[in-house]
């Protein structure tokens, strides 16, 4: 099926403000899925008006809605003022969204309304040139509980002005597989730029080729100035849980917080350029403050094997805390329940960091890790700076895979707690 | 067990800049020392400071030294950190 209109002469138009205007949903249980659809050359406006439903659902009042889409082509198309998200699908697979311009879709909700958003799960997907430029929740989300998001490509979208992301990738868990995030401007959003928000490693079982996410070549600037919600998740690029990921290319500027943030196992952070991060002031009695750093990476992490850290070849400028901020093992004393592994294999080499307010690069209880051919110039501290704990407050390696034992750590840390991820999940937020 | 870490082949230098001239944050200071290494059994090999004002090179005791140049370094090329460089902090970072 094919829905065609006269470039920028052909509105659709909906007034009641919890409408979606084209839906495409089925109920997959009872009737066939939405199969082979093309909608081209389209404005499609809504009521203005935020939808009314209390549990806030982005399935209601969007510009197109799709329940198992398959074969879907979306391009050219102006959605506005919807009372929802601008496109909306569930379980799609097969779907090409280009050259769309998605404004004014503006519901305030913070945790659902996207330009467009997906959710459930999302296979072979090109998400191109599309301008998601709404002031609601997020341009671009791939978020999902129960699949993850497979073979999607990302590319050539602006997203900036949103409520928090420019573009997320999951929701606390899973890891997206085959993901490619390229060349996206994502600028101004209120928290992050682009942020994926996924495991640190797979589950036991599945093979170690999972991941394969690249963010390369994005351009992220002016993100993250909002003290409302958790202040960690703040910046340019965010990976706060990631398997085979590779940061690369991307440019970041006056981000708040961090140009670049990364947790995660088998992770490359490579030719970077970030400048001038800033430090984010959240309101209180008395205020809190945190450093702007230019790039930071959690090593270790709750229950996780983190290894495997690249960074190299990153360009560091004039940030308002270190250039290079490394993080590894932490201690139970500090981080209560939650048992740890060492960092191992982690290459610190040929980055240029100058200018920054603390330290060029600092690392501080990494394990294992070669910092090598960097060059640090007129930063405020120390050009390199290699932090450690004492020994008798690290956890030691033979104990990390313990499972049921309890036992306190240091100078009476608390009482260990199960591994599995879940209960680490539960028991503190990362970020 | 203890941690492990190689520095080694960095360059750091701190070049004369003119008062004021500090970008974004005004004139912060100048920068301490070139490489501080205060984690467990660090390894320092063939790194050149230049110019900074306080030593080129800290260590902690147990720390493997060699070939590391300093060039120009008020505080002299290298030394153990003292009680006046402020003992290895064990403070965790801030999380959020």
């Amino acid at each position: 099926m094919t829905l065609e209109g006269v470039r920028g002469a052909s509105t659709l138009h909906v007034t009641l403000r919890n409408n979606t205007l084209l839906q495409l949903t089925a109920d997959p249980l009872f009737t066939p899925f939405p199969d082979g659809v093309t909608i081209r050359d389209l404005i499609l406006r809504g009521a203005n008006q935020a939808q009314t439903y209390d549990d806030n659902n982005p399935r209601f009042a969007a510009g197109i809605y799709g329940n198992g889409t398959r074969r879907l082509l979306v391009e050219r198309c102006t959605i506005t003022q919807m009372g929802g998200s601008g496109i909306q699908l569930d379980a799609a697979r097969e779907v090409v969204l280009r050259d769309n311009i998605l404004r004014e879709n503006w519901n305030p909700d913070q945790n659902a309304f996207a330009d467009i958003g997906f959710f459930d799960g999302l296979e072979k997907a090109t998400i191109t040139g599309n301008w998601c430029l709404s002031e609601n929740d997020t341009g671009i989300s791939i978020v999902s509980i129960d699949d993850d998001a497979r073979e999607v490509y990302i590319a050539g979208n602006v997203c900036s002005g949103h409520r928090r992301h420019g573009i997320i990738g999951n929701n606390g868990r899973g890891i997206p597989d085959g993901v490619r995030i390229e060349g996206n401007v994502c600028n101004d959003n209120k928290w992050m730029g682009i942020y994926l928000n996924g495991d640190l490693e797979p589950a036991s079982g599945e093979p170690v080729s999972t991941g394969r996410t690249v963010i390369i070549g994005n351009t992220c600037s002016g993100n993250g100035e909002s003290t409302s919600g958790d202040p960690g998740i703040r910046g340019g690029i965010n990976v706060n849980g990631g398997f085979n990921v590779v940061v690369e290319g991307n440019e970041c500027s006056g981000n708040h917080r961090a140009g670049i943030k990364v947790r995660g196992t088998r992770i490359v952070v490579a030719n970077n350029v970030v400048r001038e991060s800033e430090k984010l002031t959240v309101p209180g009695t008395p205020p809190t403050t945190y450093d702007g750093h230019g790039i930071e990476l959690w090593a270790g992490g709750p229950a996780a094997s983190a290894r495997e850290l690249t960074v190299s070849g990153n360009r560091v400028y004039q940030c308002a805390g270190h250039g290079l901020l490394l993080i590894g093992v932490p201690d139970a004393f500090y981080y209560q329940t939650l048992p740890t592994e060492p960092t191992e294999r982690v290459v610190v080499s040929a980055n240029t960091s100058v200018e920054n307010e603390k330290d060029g690069i600092h690392t501080w209880r990494v394990w294992g890790q070669q910092v090598t051919a960097n060059t640090c110039e007129r930063n405020g501290e120390a050009g390199i700076r290699v932090r450690s704990s004492d020994e008798r407050t690290l956890v030691p390696r033979t104990s990390a895979r313990t499972t049921t034992s309890t036992r306190t750590q240091g100078t009476g840390g608390p009482t260990r707690g199960s591994t599995s991820k879940g209960a680490a999940r539960r028991a503190t937020r990362w970020w | 067990m203890k941690s492990s870490g190689v520095v080694r082949g960095n360059l750091c230098s701190r070049m004369p800049f003119a008062s004021g001239a500090f970008p974004t944050f005004g004139l912060h200071g100048e920068q301490k020392h070139g490489i501080r290494v205060d984690g467990d059994t660090p390894v320092a090999l063939g790194n050149v400071t230049m110019r900074h004002a306080g030593a080129g090179l800290l260590y902690v005791s147990g720390a493997i030294l060699g070939n590391n140049q300093s060039v120009d370094d008020g505080g002299g090329a290298s030394r153990p950190v003292t009680a006046a460089d402020g003992q290895p902090d064990r403070s965790a970072p801030t999380v959020s």
